[in-house]
């Protein structure tokens, strides 16, 4: 088990947004959480992301328990993040996004100067393998298209060398054929070896990439279900709620 | 992930801000140009090098207020800052201090206030401009408090050759402002803390996603901002050899608007340094020119007041097909 | 009991206001126990006609920052300034007192106008904006009269600034009262107060339902400009000369009311009863200080230290520990 959150309840006032979540992904699994809007989706990826702290509930890394104080200690462990809002700087270049936070240093008299090639160099290679095209790597993201920005972020999330990459409704946005590139590269990742944590509330795009379903409903998680051995129509019953009405009125 | 036949056109310049820097340029040649038509003292040596010496603080502190104002914040208490790091450094001075240790202790104090803005903005999240009025009005009552209305007077001014010195025929104030800029743009453009900078600027609540301490990147910002001040005080004190009532009333305003003259953006998230000299250049040409052509030096704000309001419109217009935050 | 902090928690303008309330009952009692003047009969009268100007500057800033964008008028000194040079230089030129007066109230709506107009048309930051405007403005008074005064105002017009009825400044019962009573009653009572504090709120959801937001917002920046002008006027008639710096200083002090007053820097919050406790609180503080002879630089001081702490920790430092004092959970 690659990673592990055991009884996580996060509240907010009087709201409570996890309740007892248990949550788990293996080592090289592609695990889709989905859920209705305001079950907790997003909620409990920023708190795997390190952008919320649980008020309760231990989260484990590799086994090791670990407590994330800010999105900085989140990717130390492993982890990389891709907001559904992208989280780019929109008045700074393809580079200068993808390695904020990270950026490469050349020091010079101990003084850590911007490693300026290294980081076009790399940045080139990254949306080489995504195949992402860009009209140059001194726009500024903010003119460039969803699918573009897409990009970017993933790009981002890729220099992070995780182990662990999570994807909040990566697909939303996007054309068919920009779907299925991100797509594939999710496959890819698994092929990496890397795990992929995908929240989406396209049931296609889940069942066609994921291992494992998770589905969360009023801050609960409800159900998991192995992708093989589970049909759309019990995944979207467990969302909506309509397996329990039905398991009530029976 | 779209191919490159999207229709919308790339921002190809390097610097988005180099046509504001061009524009301004222009302008000062042309002013230039017509004030040494108007007075044949303006083009003199003596007189460039005495409008260079009078623009020395306003140009270093014009350099932190762009820092300031890129990360997204504000700072109206930067005279307040010189005043008091002015007091500071003169009662230094009377009480036998030799320039060694009175020079860090302005620096020092200059950063000390900065990073209570900082403290400000960050932990208690009030607001920049509520926070930097404040502690405006909290520096001034210092200020009061401690000299009245009186001067301090006769100070040393062993620092003065900074300013009025001379270096292989260039003027030392000349080799101040460049020195200080040309740090500046090293920290903005070649270490990661101009990113940071940048970044927090342009989306604080991303650029904290992502990682960057946002807290720590604006403190820092709002300190080098009062360090700027602190030596902007010691340069004062080395030029007038006294600390007047009046030090740093403008100091603010001017900055702010050299910075936005100069292609600063506002709402943060980029600018330039080379603008904002070059507005710190044309503001001081202009007020200088004035006087030699027997203009009431009361005019300058007016015109200060009428570029800024320009300045902006035309911002706004080349802006106009953006969606704003409404 | 339980029914007043259930209505106290459930209002936090209302908590505000009792906050402020107690706040002006402690600047009272600290200023007569600093000054044995203070508690005079004479006193009173003296605190309230300092209140007019500021106040009306006060109020006009309130608005603006209620409608959001975010606002803030940050030239209203200027305006004053700028009124009051207008209207010494009519007076001068030989047209009676009181027209001139109301041209110069004319030209406050113009001037508001603009700022209005480069805020919300042109979309310029309002703080840049109305930097801009105050250079320009303030300069424009400065340069026009050369620093000198204007004089010549003949003795009735003082009636506005310096008379008393029943023992209360002129200036304060017939303009600032009624002012204030106006715009609250406008505020809480009508469909315009309504869309203001909507617009506060959530400018795309106004704009959505309806509301024409710019609209709004460039009356309350006219609004703004038009009690500045009244300002200047009260001004004028009380020194009976027109100072190009008349205004100087005072748009700080008119944010610095509005923001203690609770209202809200981004908008949507906050209220004339505040403001107007606020104003009482800032005078009552200067008049104390200034009796009992404590320099002008305390006064700087407090206000400025006034200022940070009403603002800390996202609405009121005081009020959040008012509040979980009060055990509230939510």
């Amino acid at each position: 088990m690659l990673f592990e959150m055991t009884g996580i309840t996060k509240r907010f006032g009087g709201l409570v947004a996890l309740d007892r979540v248990d949550f788990s992904v293996r080592e090289a699994e592609v695990m889709a959480i989905v859920g209705d809007n305001g079950a907790g989706k997003s909620t409990l990826i920023k708190t795997m992301s390190g952008a919320h702290a649980p008020d309760d509930g231990v989260i484990r890394m590799a086994g090791e328990a670990v407590r994330f104080r800010s999105p900085q200690d989140a990717w130390k462990s492993g982890i990389a993040t891709i907001y559904q809002e992208l989280a780019l700087a929109g008045k700074m270049t393809v580079a200068d996004n993808i390695f904020l936070g990270r950026e490469i240093k050349r020091p010079i008299l101990g003084i850590p100067f911007l490693d300026r090639a290294a980081m076009r160099k790399r940045t080139a290679e990254l949306l080489n393998q995504l195949d992402v095209h860009v009209p140059s790597l001194d726009s500024w993201v903010e003119t460039m298209s969803g699918g573009q920005r897409q990009g970017v972020a993933i790009a981002r999330a890729l220099n992070m060398d995780a182990r662990l990459i999570i994807m909040d409704e990566p697909t939303a946005a996007l054309a068919v054929a920009e779907v299925r590139k991100v797509l594939d590269f999710v496959t890819r990742l698994r092929g990496q070896g890397k795990s992929v944590v995908l929240i989406s509330h396209n049931i296609q795009d889940v069942f066609a990439v994921s291992d494992r379903i998770s589905v969360m409903r009023h801050g609960r998680r409800i159900a998991v279900r192995e992708t093989r051995t589970t049909t759309p129509e019990e995944i979207i019953g467990l969302i909506t709620g309509a397996s329990e009405v039905r398991a009530a009125a029976s | 992930m779209a191919e490159a036949t999207d229709p919308r056109p790339a921002f190809r310049v390097a610097s988005p801000t180099a046509t504001r820097e061009l524009v301004l340029f222009i302008a000062i040649v042309v002013v230039g140009a017509g004030f040494s038509l108007a007075s044949p003292y303006f083009l003199t040596v003596g007189n460039l090098v005495q409008t260079l010496r009078a623009a020395l603080e306003l140009a270093i502190v014009s350099a932190g207020m762009t820092l300031v104002i890129i990360m997204g914040g504000i700072d109206v208490s930067v005279g307040g800052i010189m005043a008091v790091s002015a007091i500071l450094i003169g009662k230094s001075y009377q009480a036998g201090l030799s320039s060694w240790v009175v020079a860090p202790i302005g620096l020092l104090s200059g950063a000390a206030l900065g990073a209570w803005n900082g403290f400000l903005t960050t932990k208690l999240r009030v607001p920049p401009i509520i926070a930097t009025l404040g502690s405006m009005y909290i520096f001034s009552a210092i200020m009061f408090l401690v000299i009245g209305g009186a001067w301090i007077s006769g100070l040393p001014g062993t620092l003065s050759p900074l300013v009025n010195g001379w270096v292989v025929g260039i003027p030392a104030s000349l080799l101040v402002i460049l020195a200080v800029y040309g740090i500046g743009w090293v920290l903005l453009r070649q270490l990661p803390y101009g990113r940071h900078l940048h970044a927090v600027g342009c989306d604080e609540r991303s650029a904290g996603l992502v990682g960057i301490n946002v807290d720590r990147t604006k403190i820092a910002a709002y300190s080098i901002l009062g360090l700027l001040a602190g030596f902007a005080a010691l340069l004062y004190v080395a030029r007038l050899r006294n600390v007047e009532i009046n030090i740093g009333t403008t100091v603010a305003l001017e900055a702010i608007a050299a910075t936005i003259l100069g292609g600063t953006s506002i709402r943060g998230g980029f600018g330039s340094l080379l603008g904002t000299l070059l507005g710190v250049v044309f503001i001081r040409i202009i007020q200088n020119g004035l006087v030699l052509i027997g203009v009431s030096s009361l005019w300058e704000t007016v015109i200060i007041g009428g570029l800024l309001i320009t300045v902006l419109t035309a911002d706004a217009w080349r802006n106009r097909n953006n969606p704003r935050i409404a | 009991m339980d029914a007043l902090m259930g209505r106290l928690r459930g209002d936090p303008l209302r908590t505000r206001l009792m906050v402020l309330l107690g706040l002006w009952l402690v600047a009272l009692v600290a200023m007569s126990l600093v000054s044995p003047y203070f508690l005079q009969a004479r006193t009173v009268p003296y605190l309230l006609q300092y209140v007019p100007i500021l106040g009306l500057l006060g109020l006009g800033q309130t608005l603006v920052i209620l409608a959001g964008g975010p606002g803030i008028d940050l030239s209203v000194g200027s305006i004053v300034s700028l009124v009051g040079v207008f209207v010494g230089a009519l007076v001068t030129a030989g047209i009676g007192v009181w027209p001139a007066s109301a041209a110069g109230i004319a030209l406050g709506a113009g001037l508001g106008f603009i700022n209005g107009f480069l805020v919300n048309v042109l979309r310029i930051p309002s703080l840049m904006a109305t930097l801009a405007t105050m250079f320009a403005f303030g300069g424009l008074a400065l340069a026009t009269t050369q620093g000198r005064p204007i004089g010549g105002f003949p003795p009735e017009f003082g009636w506005l600034g310096q008379g008393t009825t029943l023992g209360m400044p002129n200036a304060f019962l017939f303009v600032l009262l009624p002012v204030a009573v106006v715009l609250h009653v406008m505020l809480t009572r009508t469909v315009i107060g309504r869309h203001i504090v909507a617009c506060g709120n959530d400018d795309r959801a106004a704009h959505l339902a309806g509301l024409n937001v710019t609209r709004v917002r460039v009356g309350l920046y006219v609004l703004s400009g038009v009690l500045s002008g009244i300002g200047s006027v009260i001004s004028m008639s009380w020194f009976l000369a027109a100072r190009p710096d008349a205004g100087k200083g005072m748009e700080l002090l008119a944010v610095t009311i509005a923001v203690l007053g609770g209202t809200h820097i981004f908008g949507g919050t906050g209220g004339i009863p505040g403001t107007i406790v606020a104003i009482l609180i800032v005078t009552t503080l200067q008049i104390g200080l200034q009796l009992a002879n404590i320099s002008a630089a305390w006064q700087l001081g407090l206000i400025g230290v006034l200022l940070i702490a009403s603002v800390s920790s996202s609405g009121g430092f005081k009020l959040g520990l008012f509040r979980r004092s009060l055990g509230a959970g939510a």
